[in-house]
């Protein structure tokens, strides 16, 4: 390994591509394991625990402490929209 | 393992469990197996193209392309009636899944298991109940399971069985109790958690499902009694 290689990288601007490796983290588990914080309370937990209300063309991901919206999940037929509450993470368990 | 998309799948057999529910087995030639507490979605198409999806637990566990549903009737349902009331072998059906990894038991944990079932509730933890069985685990199991009335029990035999093998099994009768059965008959109070479930300093992991509202009290009671809320996994399946 060169001397350079060995410093830490200065940010580069890259594209979209870069990440397929490391989202790829997320696809690997099952959706409902995944650690959603609440962008309004800071609440963090696996997303099988948070409340959904839901109705045949959507799904409302709302905060079990404080009932912000976090996610909306639009269906039409096959195509899916997730739409993502400002302030809002997701995490890998 | 996981798949991706839907899955062709025939009804094999079909077998009433309860005067309003069906056990329903499929031949899903693609499916990967599944763990203990894992779901499916199922998808109808109608004649005219109209397509209605639902999510069903899955009451079978392990390798293998024979998957077995238990399914309650939702009355004014767009998929359960079809599936309690018309569905015949050979019938065929659309599958998704397996689902879910969070209510799952894992079968190599030892930690003692707190099962609590509301009504249709059962069927994920018939699933684990059966796996731990079959498996001759040493993880001490509890079973605490809410009907209505005794002829509301889904796989009443085999649960029954279940409790004079490998389980401790509590049964609550909230409107009628079979004839002779000593105990009160109402909905599950937080003095009657606590009496037929694992108490804190055991560290159980409690697997809760079924309608939301009695989900909501069965996980309040735990926590408010010192259990973690972390160790306390739930699904609710909506209804009252």
């Amino acid at each position: 390994m060169t001397e350079q290689a060995r410093r830490p990288r200065a940010a580069q601007v890259v594209d979209g591509n870069a990440l397929s490796g490391v989202l790829d983290a997320l696809r690997a588990h099952d959706p409902d394991t995944l650690v959603v914080e609440c962008g309004g309370c800071g609440t963090a937990a696996p997303l099988a625990t948070w409340v959904v209300e839901s109705d045949p063309t959507a799904d409302i991901v709302r905060c079990r402490t404080c009932t912000r919206t976090l996610w909306t999940v639009l269906r039409d037929g096959d195509a899916v929209t997730l739409r993502i509450a400002r302030g809002c993470s997701i995490r890998t368990p | 393992m996981r798949t991706s998309g839907w899955l062709p799948a025939t009804i094999t057999a079909v077998v009433a469990t309860t005067p309003h529910a069906r056990v329903l087995t499929l031949d899903v030639p693609a499916w990967p197996g599944n763990a203990p507490g894992q779901h499916l979605d199922v998808r109808l198409t109608a004649e005219d193209g109209y397509q209605a999806e639902r999510s069903y637990s899955i009451a079978s566990w392990g390798p293998g392309t024979a998957v077995e549903l238990a399914v309650d009737e939702v009355p004014d349902g767009e998929v359960s009636p079809y599936l309690v009331r018309d569905a015949q072998p050979g019938d065929m059906v659309e599958v998704k899944g397996p689902l879910g990894a969070y209510f799952v038991w894992d079968a190599a944990d030892t930690a003692p298991v707190q099962l609590v079932a509301g009504g249709s509730g059962i069927v994920p933890l018939l699933a684990m109940a059966r796996a731990h069985d079959v498996l001759g685990s040493v993880a001490p199991f509890r079973m605490l399971y809410s009907v209505r009335s005794p002829e509301d029990a889904m796989y009443r035999a085999e649960i029954e069985a279940l409790g004079r093998r490998s389980l401790e099994l509590t049964w609550v009768y909230t409107r009628r109790a079979p004839d002779g059965w000593g105990g009160t008959v109402g909905r599950l109070t937080p003095a009657r958690v606590a009496e037929a479930t694992w108490p804190p300093e055991r560290r159980p992991l409690t697997f809760a499902c079924g309608p939301t509202s009695f989900v909501e009290a069965v996980a309040s009671a735990l926590v408010a009694a010192g259990h973690d809320p972390a160790r306390v996994r739930t699904e609710r399946f909506g209804g009252t």
